[in-house]
Parts: structure tokens; C-alpha cells; sequence
């Protein structure tokens, strides 16, 4: 009888001590690998964000994609209709990128030169997708 | 007029189950004619009305909404009949079809079975009223404003697509199956062996959702142009989710019928795998989720469906808290029996599942408490957490079948050693030789060859002993390792270059040089645009590559469709990028090694799964 008791203690404490190995394991590796997500005016307003990945989303402004000829880098401003940040991109755009669209970048925002280095570009597969904080900006204007 | 004959039909074939549920409970028939003409009047008419909807799609009926808004005149008939499914109200229909289809089928082959049907009929009748009274496919457009229709979504005008969803059905609603088998076994508890057909249903539920998921990973892979087999979208862990419960529970019932333990387990996983598979539809079509599966819908919509799986869980296990008892509790699990590994196996599969499901809803559940902040979990998440998981629970893997069940010390010690000695050498050769060299590499290759050389002892052992071999399970693990070799090779040995290039100019990639050829334009009926001739050469060998860019007009979307040349050592693909002048484009090449070997496993699996009840006996 005692035995079993005594078995009993280490399979639950064993087990106790593995699922928090496990928990800590995945809330360290969440931790590191979550981005948040920012609009133009969250990175131009006075609080400084600094993390290494974050997202911006927004609109694709008019006239602002600058598309190089030689090589794959590209230039463009990311609006969300009241202010507009320059994101660089280096690499394959996605079909769905075009003026007046909406676009996710991911990357980093370097507050020295005011651009936001993308390490990726996505654009929804949905031709009518607009992010959240741009049609809520659009409500508000009309 | 035919719409209206369907959606009376679909209102008729809810009223007619919802009769089923309550004459089963309060008036229980003994004969199960009454259960089986039941169902068959349910399923026809269900059936009819599935034709009335395509009938609609066939003749461009574009007075009903939804064939408006997912069909197009010029759109190749063979698309027209699958456009059915390419929306949300039109899968739900499928969806409907194949869950009274199963239920027909489990009411024809399975006997005393007295409540079964009635709780599989319980969520019949919640999705069926949700369609009828929330997502009608058979609205009307009035007046009728479009004449031409919009279109079916160009990434889903494709072969797999047509055959994804409907597979991937097969597999969700089967397992609607197993918990009617339980909740019949909690109300009237009379021997554990009621509960033995679980294990079957449940195999064959199994097949279809690796199939499903297969196609769709298939799917993404050729059809949206990045070269990626699995992205962890949320709609993809939606299905993951269900299949890792559903492989759990597999298992488990096997340990339930052999041994009669984990009774309460195995019923616990019939409700959770159900609700996985129902989770997984809320998430995919309440548009919580923006991806080329979600509907855009109104989000209370989605919220009735959240709602009907809350209480088929809180209704599924109200029951097994009220009725279950401690019987199979007791058991003395030696930490070299069989028992043992099938709790390893349980334990590992509903942790991975719990993973998936944490790094999928974590960022709805952050953006409700923190107040509207938004974030995403990316992919480095889910590959860090779950490949050492997955690992683990392959090592067990090979050495679980070599276990017996009670056994107290390790039997086939000196094999087990044997095995796991030679597939480390091997695996050092194999991966020092062929491929890069890399830790993970060398653990991959060394797991997959501990379980092909478990198997191949198995499969020798019986034929030696003269015993029963069991076919389906040998080739379903032999199927994972296969898939779990191509998954090693092609992420850890695949090339990719991202370049811009004129016509005739050349680039390296590796030992291989890429030459961009022309530019044609094509033009069919549905969509226009440019393809391009890549000329890939390898040594002596010239292959031809022909990536497109595509411009439906009608529903104003582009799409590029990759240039594949597929093999069994390698696949060279190429994807294009953005034209850059006259005749410049930018292109992305990728060269994947072994990446045809994670389908060609999902598929044995599959088949494998087919083969449940055929266990071969040589002589």
C-alpha cells in the first residue's frame, strides 16, 4: 500500500514537473517569436518602440512605390491616411502589392534615418482586405 | 424555382432530424429499421438539395446570391460544379451532405447502437440549423443586379482545391462517429465492447483528414507561388489540430479495446477531437482569421458557430462527468509495457495538439485582454516547440510496437539496442555523404531509420512466427517515416536565390545555371497574362520552366503560377516576381530536394488507414 502511494507521488510529480518544463519552454519560445503589430502613426507619435520585429500595416500611398531596374530593391510609403512611414524592401513582391492596397510589412523601424527596413512584405490574398486600423480611418474620414 | 424546391428540402431534412433526436430519446425504438430509414430520408433529402444548388451553379442561376458571388459565366464547367464549395454557405452544404452520409453509413453497418445515431443527429441538426436560418446557399439576389456574377476566388480555380475540401470533409464529419459511439456507451453503460468500433471509425476519419491536409499543403505548395509545403496559417492548424487529437485517439482505443484501459481517455478524445474539428470550422469561417479560407463573414455568424461547438462539449462531457466511472483507471503500467508507450504516444500527441492550438488562438486571446493590440505568432514559434515534441514521440514510435503489453522488463532488448545503434552509424553515413551535415539532420535520419528497421523486424517476426501481420499498421507508420524524411531533407538541404534578370541573361545558382529565355503573352477565357521560359541547366541536362503571372478580370486578382519541374530526388521551382521593364522580370528560384516523399508518405498513410480491417495472415 505504501508503495503505491509512494508511486503515486512521483508519477504526479514527475508529471507536475514536465508539464512545467514544457509550459516555460513554450512561453519562452512564444515570447520571442510574437510580433506586434503598429500603424504609421503608432511609430511617428512620440513613444519609441524598440523591438526587433514588429509589423506595420496600412495602405500602399499613391505614386510612392519606387521599384528599381537592376536589382529587387524597393521604396514606398506605407499610409494609414494620416500619417505615412518609407518602408525598404529588398526581394520578391508579393501579386497583390499595388497602390491603394493593403500591405503588412514585417521588419524593423530604425528611428535614426525614419525607415522601416522590411525583411517581408505580405500583401492579403483577398482583393478587398483592408487592415483593421485603415478601415476604421476610413470610417472616421467619411 | 429550384432553389426554393432545395431550400425546402434542406428546412425538411432538419425538421426530419430533429424528429430522429427526440423519438430516439423519449420513445426508443428496438428496431433499427426506424434509424436506418430515418437517416436514409435525412440523406436524400439533404442529397436532392446539394443538386438543386448545383443544378443553379450549372445553369448560371444568378438570381441566387450566393451562385452570384462565387461563379462566373466563363468560368470552365468543371469549375462551376466545384465552385459550389468555394464558399461559405456552399462547403456548408457539403459539409452537411457528408454528415448525414456518415451517419446513414455507421446506421447500416452497426447494430444495437441505441442513442448513437440520436447524438450524432444532435449535431446534424445544430449545423443544418445554422445553415437554413444563418448561411441559406440558396438566398436570392432580388433584384437581380449582376449578370455576369463575380467569380470564384482564381487561387481556388484549380484541380486539388476541387478535391480538398469535400476530402478533408470526409474526415471532420467522420469524426462525429466515435462520439455518438461514446455518448451511447456513457448513457447505457453495459460492456466496454460497445465501444471497440471506435476504433475503425476513427481510422477511417483519420485517412481522409491526412489526405485533406495533404492536398491542401500540396495545393499551397504549386498553387500560391512561394515554394512552402506547411506555413502554419491558422487554417492550416486548424486541421492540424483535429488530426493529432484524432491520431490520439486511435491509439488510445486500440489500448482500450486490447487491454480495457484508458476507457475514460478514449472518451474524453471523441469529444475533443470532435470539437477540434468543429473549432477548426468556427476559426476557419468566422473571418476571425483573414486567409484565402476564411469568407469574410459577419462575425456573428461565426459566433453561432462557436456557440454549437460549446455545447456539444459542454453537452459531451456533462455526460462523461455525470455517468463515467473509474473503471479502467486502475492500471499498473510498467514503464517497459506496451501501456506505457500508448500513454507516452496520448501524452505527446494532445500536448502537440495544445501547442498547435496555443500559438493559433494566442493572438485573438492577446487582443481581447490587451485591448485591441494586435500580434502574430510566427512560424520560428511553432517549429521550435514542436519539432523536439515530434521527435520524442517518433523515437517512441519505433520502439513502441516492439513492447508487449504487462510486460515488465524490456522485451526485445538486444533488437531494440541493435536498432538503435545501426540507425545512429547509418544515419552518420547517410547524412555525412548525401546531405549537409547538420545536428538535426543526423537526428532525423537516424529516427527514420529506427522506424523503418522497427517495422521491417515486425513485419518479419510475423511472418517468421506465422502470426497475423498487421498490414495497416505497419504501412500507416511506415507512411509518417517517409513523410518525416522528406520533411528532414528538403528544409534542411533546399537552395533559394531571389534575382532580377534581362532576357538571355544568365544566373548560378549552386552548380546550375538559369537563363531567362522569353516572354509570350497568354490569353484564355477566365484570365490573361505573361509566361516566361526559364532554361535550367544542370550538367549535361537542360530543363524548361514555364512560371506564368495571371490576371483574372473578373474578379481583378493576380496570381502567379509557378514553374515546377518535379522529380523524385529534387524539384527545381520557379516563381515570378514583379516584370521590370520591357522584358525583365524578377524571379525566385528554389531547388527542394526529396520534397515529393512528404506527399508520396501522406498518401500510404492515407491508403494505410483505408486497410484497417484487413490484417494479413501469411501462409
Amino acid at each position: 500500500m505504501r508503495t503505491k502511494r509512494r508511486n503515486r507521488v512521483i508519477f504526479v510529480s514527475s508529471l507536475i514537473a514536465s508539464l512545467s518544463v514544457a509550459f516555460t519552454f513554450i512561453v519562452l519560445a512564444m515570447n520571442e517569436n510574437v510580433d506586434f503589430y503598429y500603424t504609421p502613426s503608432d511609430l511617428t507619435g512620440s513613444k519609441i518602440i524598440n523591438k526587433d520585429s514588429l509589423r506595420i500595416g496600412g495602405l500602399v500611398q499613391e505614386d510612392s512605390i519606387n521599384i528599381s531596374k537592376d536589382s529587387l530593391e524597393t521604396n514606398f510609403l506605407v499610409t494609414d491616411l494620416e500619417n505615412s512611414i518609407e518602408v525598404y524592401y529588398e526581394g520578391i513582391l508579393p501579386n497583390l502589392f499595388k497602390e491603394n492596397s493593403g500591405v503588412i510589412a514585417r521588419g524593423f523601424y530604425d528611428y535614426s534615418d525614419g525607415i522601416f527596413y522590411a525583411k517581408e512584405i505580405l500583401a492579403k490574398h483577398d482583393e478587398n482586405y483592408i487592415p483593421k486600423e485603415v478601415k476604421k480611418a476610413l470610417v472616421n474620414d467619411s | 424555382m429550384i432553389p426554393e424546391l432545395g431550400n425546402f428540402l434542406l428546412i425538411f431534412s432538419m425538421i426530419n432530424s430533429l424528429l430522429l433526436i427526440c423519438i430516439a430519446f423519449i420513445y426508443p425504438p428496438k428496431d433499427k429499421r426506424f434509424f436506418l430509414s430515418a437517416s436514409l430520408v435525412t440523406f436524400l433529402a439533404i442529397f436532392l438539395s446539394f443538386i438543386a444548388l448545383e443544378v443553379s451553379f450549372l445553369t448560371d442561376d444568378f438570381s441566387v446570391l450566393y451562385v452570384a458571388t462565387n461563379s462566373n459565366p466563363n468560368l470552365p464547367i468543371y469549375y462551376k460544379f466545384a465552385a459550389l464549395w468555394g464558399g461559405h454557405e456552399g462547403s456548408l452544404l457539403l459539409f452537411l451532405l457528408i454528415l448525414a452520409g456518415w451517419i446513414l453509413v455507421f446506421v447500416f453497418f452497426n447494430e444495437d447502437q441505441k442513442y448513437s445515431s440520436a447524438f450524432m443527429n444532435i449535431v446534424l441538426f445544430a449545423l443544418l440549423a445554422f445553415t437554413v436560418f444563418l448561411s441559406n446557399p440558396f438566398e436570392r439576389l432580388l433584384p437581380i443586379s449582376s449578370i455576369s456574377g463575380s467569380d470564384l476566388n482564381p487561387l481556388l480555380q484549380d484541380f486539388a482545391f476541387t478535391i480538398h475540401p469535400p476530402m478533408l470533409y470526409v474526415g471532420y464529419a467522420g469524426l462525429v462517429i466515435p462520439f455518438g459511439i461514446a455518448m451511447n456507451f456513457l448513457l447505457n453503460q453495459e460492456k466496454v465492447k460497445q465501444l471497440e468500433p471506435i476504433r475503425s471509425w476513427s481510422v477511417v476519419s483519420w485517412s481522409f483528414l491526412t489526405l485533406g491536409i495533404s492536398l491542401g499543403s500540396w495545393w499551397a505548395y504549386y498553387e500560391l507561388g512561394w515554394g512552402g509545403w506547411w506555413f502554419w496559417d491558422p487554417v492550416e492548424n486548424s486541421a492540424l489540430v483535429p488530426w493529432l487529437l484524432c491520431t490520439a485517439l486511435i491509439h488510445s482505443s486500440i489500448a482500450t479495446n486490447a487491454r480495457q484501459i484508458f476507457i475514460n481517455w478514449t472518451l474524453a478524445l471523441t469529444i475533443l477531437s470532435l470539437a477540434g474539428s468543429l473549432l477548426g470550422m468556427f476559426l476557419v469561417r468566422s473571418g476571425i482569421i483573414t486567409s484565402v479560407h476564411s469568407f469574410a463573414l459577419d462575425p456573428d455568424r461565426g459566433i453561432f458557430l462557436l456557440l454549437i461547438c460549446f455545447v456539444i462539449v459542454i453537452l459531451g462531457f456533462s455526460l462523461f462527468f455525470l455517468k463515467s466511472d473509474s473503471r479502467g483507471l486502475k492500471t499498473d503500467m510498467g514503464i517497459y509495457s506496451k501501456e506505457f508507450m500508448f500513454f507516452i504516444n496520448n501524452a505527446f500527441l494532445v500536448t502537440l495538439s495544445a501547442i498547435v492550438l496555443l500559438g493559433t488562438i494566442y493572438p485573438i486571446i492577446y487582443e481581447i485582454f490587451s485591448g485591441g493590440d494586435q500580434i502574430t505568432v510566427g512560424a520560428p514559434y511553432f517549429n521550435m516547440v514542436t519539432v523536439p515534441f515530434a521527435l520524442i514521440l517518433l523515437f517512441f514510435q519505433a520502439i513502441g510496437p516492439l513492447t508487449k503489453w504487462g510486460g515488465n522488463k524490456i522485451d526485445n532488448l538486444n533488437s531494440i539496442g541493435i536498432i538503435i545503434i545501426s540507425s545512429i552509424i547509418l544515419s552518420y553515413f547517410v547524412s555525412y555523404l548525401f546531405f549537409s551535415f547538420s545536428f538535426y539532420e543526423f537526428i532525423g535520419n537516424a529516427i527514420v531509420l529506427m522506424l523503418i528497421q522497427s517495422l521491417a523486424f515486425l513485419a518479419f517476426k510475423s511472418f517468421h512466427s506465422q502470426r497475423k501481420i498487421n498490414f495497416s499498421m505497419i504501412a500507416g507508420h511506415l507512411g509518417l517515416a517517409i513523410l518525416t524524411f522528406g520533411i528532414t531533407i528538403s528544409s534542411l538541404n533546399s537552395v533559394e536565390k531571389e534575382f532580377v534578370l534581362q532576357k538571355n541573361e544568365s544566373v548560378l545558382v549552386g552548380s546550375s545555371k538559369i537563363t531567362l529565355e522569353n516572354t509570350q503573352s497568354v490569353q484564355e477565357d477566365n484570365y490573361y497574362g505573361d509566361r516566361v521560359t526559364f532554361s535550367f541547366q544542370e550538367e549535361d541536362r537542360i530543363l524548361k520552366l514555364y512560371p506564368e503571372r495571371r490576371f483574372y478580370p473578373a474578379s481583378r486578382m493576380e496570381t502567379t503560377e509557378a514553374g515546377i519541374y518535379p522529380s523524385v530526388y529534387k524539384d527545381v521551382y520557379i516563381s515570378l516576381g514583379q516584370k521590370i521593364g520591357e522584358n525583365a522580370w524578377a524571379a525566385k528560384v528554389q531547388i527542394k530536394p526529396l520534397v515529393r516523399f512528404i506527399w508520396l508518405g501522406a498518401i500510404i498513410m492515407f491508403l494505410a488507414g483505408l486497410l484497417v480491417r484487413t490484417n494479413f495472415k501469411f501462409k
